[in-house]
């Protein structure tokens, strides 16, 4: 249900056209986030998904409309691009304590007791499998506390457990959170999310019923 | 030749056209200055005196009489004006069971000899002998407001409940819409999951072969589902599928024949989840086959 209280997310007639594309990737896109809302980001391989939650988390700018932040945000979870590879693991935990001001011991122990990285985390970025760099990077992300988390299919890294444990500590933990949440998996959106904003042919459309937005999503896949 | 004479009660059909109860009042009028007792059976069956020669018997269902034997000469009916006693405005929720519930009364006039069946057109010369020692003069003039539009399509659409009328125009007005942006006048963003996009009026037809006209407009990415249209009874009904393929106009002609008086109902159904797309219905012309 969307919440009334200020929306801690606006995002208004926002677009991407990439640099030489003939056309936009996706335009006018519209919604805002409540400070526990939970909303889906649905659409086939392409639509503009990750590009999206990238704009959302600051690494890409839009080249339409404006993105208006009112509670913190993570960077999108599942994306590394932000690890140093030559820098270890715990390098990259110690910068990104100083960058965010906290205290690095403290978010050394959150990491290591997520991610289950132990002696690695000594090693260079670069040569963790991409396993690893989910996990670290879900780890930092857990770490550190957001208002809103940026989810772009991590969930789906890692063996069964690992996934167990991520959506534990995403849903059930942090229950009151917001979320934006790419994914393809239905059964996961169905069950954690309130609402859709589902991306089609360049064209974005809200759904607050989350079931007729899965159905409608399923429908596009099929054909 | 010998005139026969009546052994039983006078009837007069007066069904729920707009103006129904001036015109009851003015057979009320009309029996009493004739010296004859008016009974109205709808309300007192058990009372009304059927084999009565000086009663009139007054009732809005053309079956009553038929059912109870009344020969022809002895029957009169009043279909005054091609309307309804229904405003549509008023109570739209129990508007789709007002129009079953009246439209079937219209209906049933199909019934009656035709040459039994008097209209305004009768009464512009003045008083007619609707039945014998009965003349019914016409009410004063009612001052009546103007049709809303929605009363305005209602009122054009229960023309066909007039034997002697063919065809009637169904507006878009009298339907039911199931659309995420609303339907104002017709127009359906038809996004979202499968279901009836558009369904009514339920106007009661009388038995026979009934065809249905009507113009379905997609646009490009509307026209790419399937649609199931469907035209009969609310239970019993020709069903069609198809796909549009491209963005335009497509006129859909379907005929279904009604073996008993019972509610119509056009409808358009969407077979797949849609994520975007439009239709617009601009109503439906029926006519008698």
């Amino acid at each position: 249900m969307q919440s009334r209280e200020t929306p801690g997310l606006r995002v208004i007639q926002v677009g991407k056209t990439y640099h030489g594309a003939p056309k936009p990737l996706f335009q006018n896109i519209n919604f805002d986030l409540g400070r526990s809302d939970r909303l889906a980001i649905l659409g086939r391989n392409g639509q503009g998904k990750s590009t999206l939650i990238k704009m959302l988390g600051g690494v890409l700018p839009q080249t339409q409309g404006r993105i208006e932040w009112r509670m913190s945000s993570s960077w999108p979870i599942g994306f590394a691009g932000g690890f140093q590879g030559s820098l270890s693991g715990l390098d990259n935990v110690r910068f990104l304590s100083r960058l965010y001001n906290r205290d690095y011991h403290e978010t050394l122990d959150r990491v290591d007791d997520f991610a289950e990285l132990g002696k690695s985390l000594r090693n260079p970025v670069k040569h963790y499998s991409s396993g690893m760099r989910a996990r670290l990077a879900f780890g930092l992300s857990l770490a550190i506390e957001f208002d809103c988390y940026l989810i772009d299919e991590l969930v789906a890294v890692g063996d069964a457990r690992f996934q167990q444990k991520c959506q534990e500590a995403l849903f059930e933990h942090r229950a009151h959170r917001a979320f934006l949440m790419a994914s393809h998996d239905t059964q996961l959106i169905a069950n954690y999310c309130d609402r859709a904003l589902i991306i089609e042919d360049g064209k974005a459309k809200v759904f607050d019923d989350i079931h007729e937005a899965v159905d409608i999503y399923a429908w596009l896949r099929a054909t | 030749m010998k005139k026969s004479t009546l052994v039983t009660a006078s009837w007069v059909v007066v069904p729920p056209f707009r103006h129904d109860l001036a015109w009851r009042a003015a057979v009320v009028r009309a029996a009493e200055a004739a010296g004859r007792h008016v009974y109205d059976i709808d309300a007192t069956p058990e009372v009304a005196p059927v084999g009565d020669p000086d009663a009139v018997l007054l009732t809005s269902d053309a079956f009553r009489p038929l059912q109870a034997g009344a020969p022809a000469e002895a029957v009169a009916g009043l279909m005054i004006e091609p309307s309804i006693r229904i405003n549509p405005d008023e109570d739209p929720e129990s508007l789709p069971q007002d129009i079953r519930l009246l439209t079937d009364l219209m209906g049933r006039m199909a019934a009656l000899p035709p040459e039994r069946i008097f209209r305004q057109r009768d009464f512009i010369s003045g008083a007619v002998e609707i039945l014998p020692k009965l003349t019914l003069s016409p009410p004063p003039a009612v001052h009546a407001p103007a049709l809303s539009p929605r009363h305005q399509a209602l009122t054009n659409a229960v023309a066909l409940l007039d034997p002697a009328s063919p065809e009637a125009i169904w507006a878009p007005e009298l339907f039911n819409y199931n659309s995420r942006m609303g339907a104002g006048g017709g127009e359906l963003d038809i996004t979202g999951r499968p279901r009836c996009l558009l369904a009514g009026p339920y106007i009661v037809l009388p038995a026979g072969r009934w065809r249905a006209t009507y113009k379905l407009k997609f646009d490009q990415r509307g026209s790419r589902a399937r649609f199931r249209v469907d035209w009969g009874g609310v239970e019993d009904f020709l069903s069609e599928e198809f796909v549009p393929g491209r963005a335009g106009v497509f006129e859909i002609i379907q005929e279904y024949t009604w073996l008993t008086p019972s509610p119509a109902e056009v409808r358009v159904i969407l077979l797949e989840g849609m994520f975007d797309g439009q239709m617009v219905f601009s109503g439906a012309e029926i006519s008698r086959v």
